[in-house]
């Protein structure tokens, strides 16, 4: 009884330090907003681009960057290459062939798209009000991570004053 | 009710304040109400955001005119305007935004370490980049591929430096060029393939080393080259690049994006390279460099259709003027036995396109069309050839249950073939182009065993009218560990393929040696067989190093190789009484670091051999070691960047014209190396330059046999045609420009300018 216990406790103590970003989809959204509204960041990776799978692995495990998401943000993880549609404020967004076996999901070029062609990772941040504060292309490490979430609170603070 | 009474009670708190009013109303798209719709005042505090059934209200505004603006990411905003007075303290206005087609773009940061390319199949393809290219530009693509490992654009003649792809090892004829996915190299064209595609309008490159899917037929014994041009869509709206070298050489690709109509998108490419300043380094009288003039056009169309369905249309067209020689040769010698020279006229023109059925189910048409005319002269020998292949493919992409991705498909192609020389000229001499048909039908099925396992099985049965019923199986299978750190490719499949020699055995046409077919040529039939292990590593300082390992095996059944062996001044072409082989290894490093240094160093290691009569020889012209590196370091954001690039070739067994020949029987170790640095201004403007070849290598002078007498003049043959050693020629050869292992290009520098206006 007293093992278990402990076991219990144990688990308890180990989720309370588990060091990971909760994804939630494009669904979940719109419906977390409404019940609390916090800032988004949107994660557009795929399955073959290394340098997502380092910043998920390096990146959104670092402590900081971990607990600065969790307390205040939703964290949303969309694959470019998904086949699903999603719809996203109204607007129904659906996977996009560009022939020859290949092609992106219209939300993922909404919202990574630079000079006409996407990029992997593209990290976006949102504000609870659903307007762009920032957006970046490549891998951004957790010092990195955390300045862009900053200079978007900023953003929004002077976007309020203007 | 109260969801109702509540605005109405807010409201009327705001009477309670004689100099404010409030502003309310609904915001809704496609007369569906629009949540998280933002709806602000014009440079002022003020704004609010719509409720899930679309109503917003902004309160306590002071009295005046203002702008509202309504938006939403994804639409286009509305601006109206509305007064707030004494008479009019409450204004109701709704909004009604329409979808948008433009993206968030305008904010976007960017970063170094990024992909914008896939390598997923269970097919180890390997993708590269433009950015990959351009730390080594030169001027087409055929020129590139030196920067990829177990690749080697080789050139086939001193003279007139036309050059094919080997992969791994093995020779231009085994290895496929496509553009788009699509089939538009066959024989007598590899390098026009992949010359004349302006660099800013390519996305990505793929390499498939060993046989690919079953999608492009069997021929492709070595491998396949894909490049795949820009969407409209993703290009820019303008693109220069200007290059020119130390040289004299020039080289210009021009990429421009147009719209027509609202629905259709056009992209226009024109590459143009001149390099017109004979320079004979070596002293042996000859050309170093061919003399090019090349003017190449490439127009895409894309359209716009309902449920995203795919249509486009592609064409390109090249003209290229080249000759190489004796320095003084002008165009008047052109033929004669004067001044030796080599001008070969090339023009040739494609098109091709996909088309996406308005049906339910993914069917794609995709059809490719080209006719490549060559007009040349080597010496006093005319060769003079028409070739025009037909190409037409439909495809079904299905997927069934969770587990199978199918492809059915249907293709057709037709050739047809004519030259000059003996090979279409029926018994009695008349003229007989030939003409192939080759329809086939294949299947495949992707298997998704579980997350971790995947299976590809192929199965390809085509019927050529002339040899009759080819069946080509496939199979490919790939593990990836659960992490995807670690992946394991296994692939094996056949090969069939007709031997040309004329279209693909430059030495059978230059005239310098007689051609003999000691009997009918059969197809050339192989199996071939690959593992692939690929291992991704993130260290905790956020660099990524990544493995990449190959072991490949080709057993040829039959094999038409050409014998310059056995009589210096024939070439025999047979079937093969034995079998050939192709194995080896190679390795691939790829490491990006956070401080902005990447590398991708490759070796190969490779063994290719003919086993006739029990003894086995190996292929000539086949080193059995290569490497290659591309090392590239950014300055932080000084716009500085510096690429370091290079390949070493281990020894080749080289063509000799008999025993008494005093050239060397094996090439050299052998390196060229190339340093380049580039500055960018703005998102705009790049400036690029560095050396090539800084160890200035060149092949020996000595390569072309006899340059001083290339028509044979003074050679003196015996009552069967061998050539007799004389005090003039002791080592008794004749005039031959076949043994080339590297360019024979030293020194140079070059400069390069790169404008780019997105939009």
């Amino acid at each position: 009884m007293r093992r278990l216990l402990f076991c219990i406790l144990c688990f308890a103590f180990s989720n309370s330090l588990a060091q990971q970003v909760d994804w939630i989809g494009f669904e979940k959204l719109q419906e977390s907003l409404r019940k609390q509204p916090r800032p988004v960041l949107i994660f557009v990776h795929t399955s073959w681009c290394r340098f997502c799978a380092m910043q998920l692995e390096n990146t959104f495990t670092d402590k900081d960057v971990v607990n600065e998401i969790q307390s205040a943000y939703y964290a949303v993880s969309l694959d470019a290459e998904q086949k699903d549609d999603v719809s996203f404020l109204k607007k129904r967004y659906r996977y996009k062939p560009a022939g020859s076996g290949s092609g992106y999901h219209e939300l993922a070029e909404f919202l990574g798209r630079k000079d006409g062609t996407l990029a992997f990772p593209t990290t976006v941040i949102l504000s609870a009000s659903l307007q762009p504060l920032g957006q970046f292309q490549g891998f951004l490490n957790a010092s990195n991570l955390l300045q862009l979430m900053e200079n978007a609170r900023i953003t929004e603070l002077n976007d309020v004053i203007k | 009710m109260r969801p109702f009474l509540l605005p109405v009670f807010s409201l009327f708190s705001f009477f309670s304040y004689a100099q404010t009013g409030a502003i309310t109303g609904k915001v809704t798209s496609g007369g569906q109400p629009l949540e998280f719709a933002n709806v602000v005042i014009k440079s002022s505090a003020y704004g609010n955001v719509a409720r899930e059934d679309g109503s917003f209200d902004i309160a306590k505004i002071p009295f005046g005119t203002y702008s509202i603006i309504a938006s939403a990411i994804g639409y286009e905003s509305q601006t109206k305007q509305i007064t707030l007075s004494q008479e009019n303290p409450v204004v109701v206005t709704d909004f009604s935004l329409s979808e948008s087609s433009a993206t968030l773009e305008e904010v976007v940061i960017s970063g170094t370490m990024k992909e914008v390319s896939r390598l997923e199949s269970p097919v180890p393809v390997e993708v590269y980049s433009p950015q990959f290219f351009k730390a080594n530009p030169t001027p087409s693509i055929f020129e590139s591929l030196q920067n990829v490992n177990g690749v080697r654009p080789q050139l086939n003649c001193n003279v007139c430096n036309t050059g094919d792809i080997h992969i791994n090892g093995l020779e231009g004829p085994y290895t496929m060029i496509l553009i788009d996915g699509m089939p538009i190299v066959s024989g007598l064209s590899t390098v026009y393939g992949l010359t004349g595609i302006p660099q800013s309008l390519i996305e990505r490159v793929e390499i498939v080393k060993g046989p690919a899917s079953t999608l492009y037929g069997s021929e492709a014994v070595g491998g396949l080259i894909n490049i795949i041009t820009k969407k409209p869509s993703a290009a820019p709206a303008v693109s220069v690049d200007m290059m020119g070298t130390s040289w004299g050489e020039v080289n210009t690709d021009v990429g421009l994006k147009f719209k027509a109509g609202g629905k259709a998108q056009s992209l226009l490419g024109i590459n143009y390279f001149n390099y017109q300043n004979p320079i004979d380094n070596n002293g042996d009288g000859f050309t170093d460099v061919t003399l090019q003039d090349r003017i190449s056009f490439f127009n895409k169309w894309s359209f716009d259709r309902g449920e995203n369905r795919v249509f486009t249309v592609a064409a390109r067209y090249v003209y290229e003027d080249r000759w190489g020689g004796e320095m003084r040769w002008a165009p008047e010698y052109r033929g004669g036995d004067q001044v030796y020279g080599e001008s070969i006229y090339t023009s040739r023109w494609e098109m091709l396109g996909v088309y996406q059925l308005p049906v339910k189910e993914i069917i794609n048409f995709q059809f490719s069309t080209n006719g490549h005319r060559q007009n040349s002269y080597y010496g006093t020998t005319s060769y003079s050839a028409d070739q025009y292949i037909g190409f037409g493919q439909v495809t079904w992409n299905k997927q069934a249950g969770k587990r199978h991705d199918l492809l059915l498909g249907a293709a057709y192609r037709f050739t047809y073939y004519d030259d000059n020389t003996g090979a279409t000229s029926g018994v009695e001499g008349e003229n007989n182009p030939s003409v192939t048909n080759l329809p086939g039908l294949f299947a495949q099925d992707e298997i998704s065993i579980n997350s971790s396992n995947k299976l590809l099985l192929g199965m390809r049965y085509d019927y050529n009218s002339v040899h009759g019923s080819i069946f080509s199986p496939r199979i490919n299978y790939k593990w990836s560990s659960h992490n995807k750190k670690n992946v394991v490719r296994l692939s094996a499949g056949n090969g069939y393929r007709v031997a040309n020699v004329f279209t693909e055995d430059h030495a059978a046409l230059t005239g310098a040696r007689q051609v003999v077919f000691n009997e009918a040529l059969l197809p050339e039939t192989s199996w071939n067989g690959n593992v692939n292990y690929v291992k991704k590593m993130y260290t905790r300082n956020n660099t990524y190093i990544g493995l990449d390992a190959t072991a490949f095996y080709t057993y040829f059944q039959n094999r038409i190789i050409p014998d310059y062996e056995t009589d210096p001044n024939k070439i025999i072409y047979s079937n093969l009484d034995g079998s050939a082989v192709s194995k080896g290894i190679s390795l691939n490093l790829d490491v990006s670091l956070e401080s902005g240094l990447s590398m991708l160093v490759g070796g190969t290691m490779m063994d290719v051999s003919i086993t006739e009569n029990g003894v086995t020889t190996r292929q000539l012209l086949t080193e059995r070691f290569s490497g290659v590196w591309s090392i590239g370091y950014t300055f932080g954001k000084s716009g500085f960047s510096i690429d370091y690039t290079g390949n070493l070739y281990g020894p080749m067994r080289l063509p000799l014209l008999g025993e008494l020949d005093n050239r060397a029987p094996y090439s050299p170790w052998w390196s060229v190396q190339n340093i380049q640095v580039t500055k960018t201004f703005g998102s705009d403007w790049e400036i690029y330059g560095g050396v090539k070849n800084l160890l200035n290598y060149t092949p020996p002078a000595n390569s072309i046999a006899r340059p001083f007498d290339p028509f044979d003049k003074n050679v003196q043959f015996d009552g069967n045609g061998q050539v007799v050693p004389t005090p003039d020629n002791p080592n008794a050869l004749t005039f031959d420009p076949n043994y080339v292992f590297a360019p024979n290009q030293g020194i140079r520098g070059f400069l390069g300018v790169r404008y780019l206006l997105n939009r």
